[in-house]
């Protein structure tokens, strides 16, 4: 171990607990590079105190992304981490969980990875139920290609010179969706309320089946504006609906503010397929020759 | 949406919350640190970093007087997040690449006066006389703090309008 003066210091504080893992476990020395005021620092702080407080080691855990500035998040963690293809990261994460039921699977992106490039994916993961927990952090733009419209966009939103008088197109709204597809957990947070995100983010990764989280999470560099989103979320007033039409009706009616519960827990086993099996390589090989 | 004073905490669960507050700080300010040299900001990277050795000592602060008094170690992590949102944990959505130390120093010092307001509260809320004691021994120790900001942040005027204006901004569209 480095002798940093933090070390230093917490030696001399001495042993506190038997807990092997901290938050501090589930960083590798890659440094985020992320703009300064983004809010998904936060949400790789409230993961690693989630998976700190579940004490999951970091190899039974496999966090699997697609492409975008949140899409970097693996690299920034300690557990097994899969950088994959633009859209794509639900159906690796599938293939993963299904042929390695014992990791705890992860999956974490942006909402231009999800719900466009990846919509279709989303739809059939949601339905199929593997025990999958996806993190969706929703700033309403495609950041990590200068700023324009993604799926959860406002139609008027006129910030891009692709879009110079809005999308004008209806907003993809994404719990809604997951839940008429048959996910079995969802919740909207703020990253802006580390605690409370890490708090649903346990109830998630403990939740079998698919859990939906998706994350309010602020590009103050081409959307300045959601620097204002700390002032305009509101927590819900309660949480937990396992009925499904009272859930339905609150997400309809909601404005997309509203963070910090559970919308909705549903009661579906998680699909898991007997005959997985992780077979043999060799086997699986000449399947692939020409 | 901060955390409020809980009334009648124990002892045990002041010292234990007073640790992971000055622990998260300085884990925070590491990361802001970090985070200003991934964008040539080497005043801030210099500045936070200072703030995190800062934070650090008073980690071993804490687990000092604990040790003084003698109070048993309480239980880490007694929820998810625990410590994320305490007072004086800064917050990463009120940073900006082009911060100045005038920016950062003020920043510190509110979060210094929040915990000196939170440790006031729970003093003024407990039935505990023990707690109250060392509550308020906290709280004065917060305000030193912001006592010792105040002279380092005179040495900063204020910047002038126009201190996050960048001729070659990240979000220029070509």
């Amino acid at each position: 171990m480095e002798m940093t003066i933090q070390n230093m210091q917490l030696a001399q504080c001495g042993s506190r607990s038997a807990e092997p893992y901290d938050s501090d476990s589930y960083l590798s020395g890659v440094k985020p590079i992320w703009c300064p005021g983004c809010g998904d620092y936060s949400v790789l702080t409230s993961l690693t105190n989630a998976l700190a407080y579940l004490q999951l080691s970091p190899e039974q855990v496999a966090l699997v992304s697609g492409i975008g500035c949140s899409s970097r998040i693996p690299a920034y963690t300690s557990v097994y981490g899969f950088h994959g293809v633009h859209g794509r990261a639900l159906p690796v994460a599938t293939g993963l969980k299904i042929t390695r039921p014992d990791l705890t699977v992860l999956v974490a992106g942006g909402d231009g990875d999800g719900f466009s490039i990846g919509g279709n994916h989303f739809l059939h993961a949601c339905r199929r139920n593997v025990d999958l927990t996806y993190i969706i952090m929703d700033n309403q733009v495609y950041g990590m290609t200068k700023g324009q419209a993604s799926p959860t966009t406002a139609p008027d939103w006129q910030g891009s010179e692709l879009t110079p008088h809005g999308t004008g197109v209806n907003p993809f709204q994404p719990l809604v969706i997951a839940l008429a597809s048959g996910a079995n957990f969802i919740a909207r947070c703020f990253s802006g309320e580390p605690a409370n995100l890490a708090e649903i983010l346990v109830q998630a990764i403990q939740h079998p089946g698919f859990s939906v989280v998706q994350i309010l999470s602020p590009c103050v560099t081409f959307r300045p504006e959601q620097r204002q989103w700390k002032n305009s979320v509101r927590m819900a007033e309660s949480g937990l609906d396992t009925d499904i039409r009272t859930a339905a009706r609150r997400l309809m009616e909601d404005d997309g503010m509203t963070v910090g519960q559970i919308l909705y827990k549903g009661k579906r086993p998680a699909y898991q397929p007997q005959s997985a099996s992780r077979g043999d390589i060799h086997k699986l090989e000449r399947g692939f020759v020409l | 949406m901060s955390e409020k004073p809980i009334p009648n905490r124990s002892l045990e669960e002041l010292f234990e919350f007073a640790r992971t507050m000055e622990l998260e700080a300085a884990r925070r300010y590491t990361q802001l640190s970090d985070m200003m040299a991934q964008h040539n900001n080497s005043e801030l990277t210099d500045l936070f970093k200072r703030m995190a050795d800062i934070e650090w000592l008073h980690v071993y602060n804490v687990e000092k007087a604990r040790r003084e008094l003698d109070v048993m170690e309480g239980t880490p992590s007694s929820y998810p997040g625990f410590g994320l949102n305490a007072p004086e944990v800064p917050d990463f959505l009120s940073m900006h690449y082009l911060l100045r130390p005038y920016h950062a120093l003020k920043l510190a010092m509110q979060h210094e006066e929040r915990a000196a307001i939170f440790y006031t509260e729970l003093a003024d809320s407990t039935e505990n006389d023990e707690v109250r004691a060392v509550a308020l021994r906290f709280a004065e120790e917060e305000k030193n703090h912001v006592r010792e900001l105040q002279q380092w942040l005179a040495r900063y005027p204020e910047p002038e309008p126009g201190w996050d204006d960048d001729p070659d901004p990240p979000n220029e569209l070509e």
